[in-house]
C-alpha cells in the first residue's frame, strides 16, 4: 500500500513533485556522474544567456552550437567564456564558429576546447556525441534546445523564448484530467500557426515530411510537460510487460491517473506515402491495445494531425474493440497549408457567390 | 560567597557567554566571506551578507548543524539581522575583511565587502577543528547554491551579485508567513525543526515515498545537495509563478 499523499495547505505539493520528477537538471543527475548544483549553475547561467542577452535578429540561424560539458578537472581553460555575452556574440558576429561548432565547456561557462573542425547541425549527432563521451550534450539552434546525458534525451524546447521553468503555474497550466483542452491549446498556439513546428516538406502541394509524427510528437510532450500541473510527462514510456512505447504518458502524482495518448499524422509526405483512413484505424487499434494492455490506465485518445488534401471524416471501422478507457472521440486537427491572404480571397470568393445567388 | 558577589560573578558569565556566542557568530559570518572568495565572487554587500546567512541558518537543520543563531525579524527587504552590522564592523577591526565600496543614498549606506589575507589565515586556522570544519562546509553548500542561482533569468535588475536572491528570499516559506501578516519587526523561527521552511525540506527528503506505485520510487531519492537544489529550485518557480500573477499564497 503506497502512502497516502499528504495534504498540505501550507505548501504546494504538486509543484515540488513535478520539479523533483521532472527538473532537467535533477533528471540528468539520474543519468550521469555530475555534480548538481555545477550542473544548475550552468543551466541557469544558460539559461538567462539564450532569454535575455543573445540578440537572435542579427545572429540568427548562426546561432548554431554543440556544447558538451566537462567536468572541469586538469583543464585548460581557453579565454573565451560563453556568458561574458558581448565577447561571445562579437566571436559569432565574426564567424568563428562558422566552421567548427563544438564547444567543450566547464559549468563556468568557459569554453575549454573545440572539437576538431566540425560543424555539426542535426541533434542526432549531439545524442551520438553524448553517448561516445558519456556527456552532457546540450544542443542548440536558433531558439531550439536539445538537452542529452549519456545519449539519453533529457529535455527538449522548441522555442527557448517562450518556454517556463518546470513546476511554474501560469494562466495556462491545467490538471492532467484536463489534457483534451490542453491539447487544443497547443495546436492553437504553435500547430496552426505553425510555431516551432516544421512538418511541411513542401507547403504550396501539401507534402509532409517522412515520418511526420516524429515533427508533432515533441512539441507535443514539450507543451504538455510544461502546462500539466500534477503529473509527469513521458515520452515513449513502455506498456508494462511488453516492448510496447506509448507516445505520451502522463502519470498524475495525488490521483495516480495515467493517460496515454497516440500520436497520428495523415497525408501524403514527401517520400511518396499516403496515410488515411487505414493509418487512423491502425492508430485506434494501438491506442486500445495500450489501454488494455495497461491496468493502470485511466483514460486515453488519439490525437490526429490531418495533412490530407480535403478537411474530411476519417470513415471509421466500427467492428474495433474499443476499451472502456478510450475517450470516444479521437481529436482531429486539419493542418492549413494556404496563407492568410490566399484564405482570406477564397472566404470573400464564396461570399460573393453567396450574395449573388441571393 | 554573598549575594552581590553571585551576582557579579552571574553578569561576568551571561557577558562571557555572550562574547562566546559572538566570537562563533564572527566566525560564521568569516565562512561566508572565504567561500565567498573561493567562489571569486569580488565582494559581498551588507545585504548579500544578510540573505546568505539567512538561508544558512533557517536550513541548518536538516545537516543537524548547530549554528550561533542570530535573531531574524522581517523588514522591508526580507529577513534582517542587526547584529550582522556589528559582527561585520568588528570584523573589519579585526582586519579580517575589508570595505571595497562605500555609498550613501538618502539614509541608506551600502558597503561592499571582501576578505583579507589575515581573514583567510584565520579561518584556514579555525577549521583545525572539526566543528567548525564541518561549519564551513554547510556553508560552503549553501554558497554554491546561492551562487548557482544568483544568475536567473527573470530576477531582479535593481540588484547585483548575490543581491539578487532576495527574489528568492521573499519566497522562503517562514519568511512569507510572517510577511503575510505584515508585522514588521516580528521574529523569523530560524532553527526551528518544524517552522514552515522545515516542513518543505522534510517532505523533499521523503518525497519519492508520496509517488504512487506507477513510478520507480528509488530514481526520485533526493541527497542533501539535490533536497537543498529543490528548494531553491521551488523558491525561483514560486517567484515566477508570483510574476504570472500565481504563486503558492
Amino acid at each position: 500500500m503506497w502512502n497516502i499523499y499528504p495534504k498540505n495547505k501550507e505548501m504546494d505539493t504538486n509543484k515540488l513533485i513535478k520539479i523533483v520528477t521532472s527538473n532537467p537538471i535533477l533528471e540528468a543527475c539520474r543519468e550521469i556522474d555530475v555534480n548538481p548544483t555545477d550542473l544548475i549553475k550552468f543551466y541557469n547561467n544558460l539559461d538567462r544567456l539564450l532569454k535575455k542577452d543573445i540578440p537572435y535578429g542579427e545572429i540568427g540561424e548562426r546561432f548554431t552550437f554543440l556544447l558538451v560539458l566537462t567536468k572541469g578537472e586538469k583543464e585548460i581553460e581557453t579565454e573565451l567564456n560563453i556568458f561574458e555575452t558581448n565577447v561571445f556574440v562579437e566571436e559569432i558576429k565574426k564567424g568563428l564558429f562558422d566552421k567548427s561548432n563544438v564547444l567543450f565547456v566547464n559549468s563556468n561557462g568557459m569554453v575549454v576546447t573545440k572539437f576538431g573542425d566540425q560543424f555539426l547541425n542535426d541533434y542526432v549527432q549531439a545524442a551520438k556525441l553524448s553517448q561516445e563521451h558519456g556527456k552532457i550534450v546540450l544542443f542548440i539552434q536558433y531558439m531550439e534546445l536539445h538537452f542529452f546525458a549519456n545519449g539519453k534525451p533529457i529535455y527538449y524546447d522548441p522555442n527557448i523564448l517562450q518556454s517556463e521553468r518546470i513546476g511554474i503555474t501560469t494562466p495556462k497550466t491545467l490538471p492532467a484530467r484536463e489534457y483534451r483542452q490542453l491539447i487544443l491549446n497547443q495546436y492553437s498556439e504553435m500547430v496552426s500557426k505553425q510555431r516551432c513546428l516544421q512538418y511541411w516538406a513542401n507547403k504550396a502541394r501539401r507534402l509532409l515530411k517522412s515520418r511526420p509524427e516524429i515533427y508533432f510528437h515533441k512539441p507535443l510532450w514539450w507543451y504538455l510537460n510544461e502546462y500539466v500541473v500534477d503529473g509527469k510527462v513521458d515520452s515513449g514510456a513502455s506498456i508494462s510487460g511488453t516492448e510496447d512505447r506509448t507516445d505520451i504518458r502522463i502519470l498524475t502524482f495525488e490521483s495516480r491517473e495515467v493517460y496515454i495518448i497516440e500520436i497520428k499524422c495523415l497525408g501524403r509526405t514527401e517520400s511518396g506515402t499516403y496515410l488515411s483512413d487505414d493509418w487512423a484505424n491502425q492508430g485506434l487499434i494501438q491506442i486500445n491495445l495500450y489501454l488494455k494492455g495497461e491496468s493502470d490506465s485511466t483514460r486515453g485518445t488519439l490525437v490526429l494531425y490531418d495533412g490530407r488534401e480535403k478537411d474530411e471524416d476519417i470513415a471509421w471501422c466500427t467492428k474495433i474493440d474499443c476499451s472502456p478507457k478510450y475517450d470516444n472521440d479521437p481529436m482531429r486537427f486539419y493542418l492549413e497549408s494556404e496563407s492568410a491572404s490566399v484564405k482570406s480571397k477564397k472566404i470573400y470568393g464564396n461570399l460573393k457567390k453567396r450574395l449573388r445567388s441571393g | 560567597m554573598n549575594n552581590s558577589e553571585k551576582s557579579s560573578k552571574t553578569k561576568d558569565y551571561l557577558q562571557t557567554k555572550r562574547n562566546n556566542e559572538n566570537f562563533k557568530r564572527s566566525n560564521e559570518i568569516l565562512y561566508l566571506f572565504y567561500s565567498a572568495d573561493k567562489l571569486s565572487w569580488p565582494c559581498i554587500s551588507k545585504i548579500g551578507v544578510q540573505k546568505c546567512l539567512y538561508f544558512s541558518e533557517i536550513l541548518s537543520p536538516l545537516k543537524e548543524i548547530i549554528l550561533s543563531f542570530l535573531n531574524f525579524i522581517y523588514l522591508h527587504r526580507g529577513p534582517y539581522s542587526k547584529d550582522v552590522q556589528n559582527i561585520l564592523d568588528y570584523l573589519v577591526s579585526l582586519n579580517a575583511i575589508e570595505v571595497v565600496s562605500f555609498t550613501s543614498i538618502r539614509e541608506n549606506s551600502y558597503v561592499d565587502y571582501k576578505i583579507t589575507p589575515e581573514g583567510k589565515s584565520l579561518v584556514e586556522n579555525l577549521i583545525l577543528y572539526p566543528v567548525e570544519q564541518e561549519k564551513l562546509g554547510w556553508i560552503e553548500i549553501v554558497m554554491k547554491l546561492v551562487d548557482a542561482y544568483k544568475g536567473c533569468y527573470d530576477l531582479s535588475e535593481e540588484y547585483k551579485g548575490a543581491d539578487r536572491i532576495i527574489d528568492l528570499v521573499y519566497q522562503e516559506p517562514s519568511f512569507k508567513e510572517i510577511k503575510k501578516k505584515n508585522v514588521k519587526w516580528e521574529l523569523i523561527p530560524v532553527g526551528d525543526k518544524n517552522n514552515l521552511t522545515m516542513k518543505l525540506i522534510w517532505f523533499l527528503k521523503e518525497a519519492e515515498q508520496s509517488l504512487p506505485p506507477t513510478f520507480n520510487r528509488e530514481r526520485y531519492k533526493l541527497d542533501l545537495e539535490t533536497i537543498l537544489l529543490s528548494f531553491f529550485e521551488y523558491l525561483y518557480v514560486e517567484h515566477l509563478s508570483q510574476k504570472q500573477g500565481n504563486g503558492h499564497k
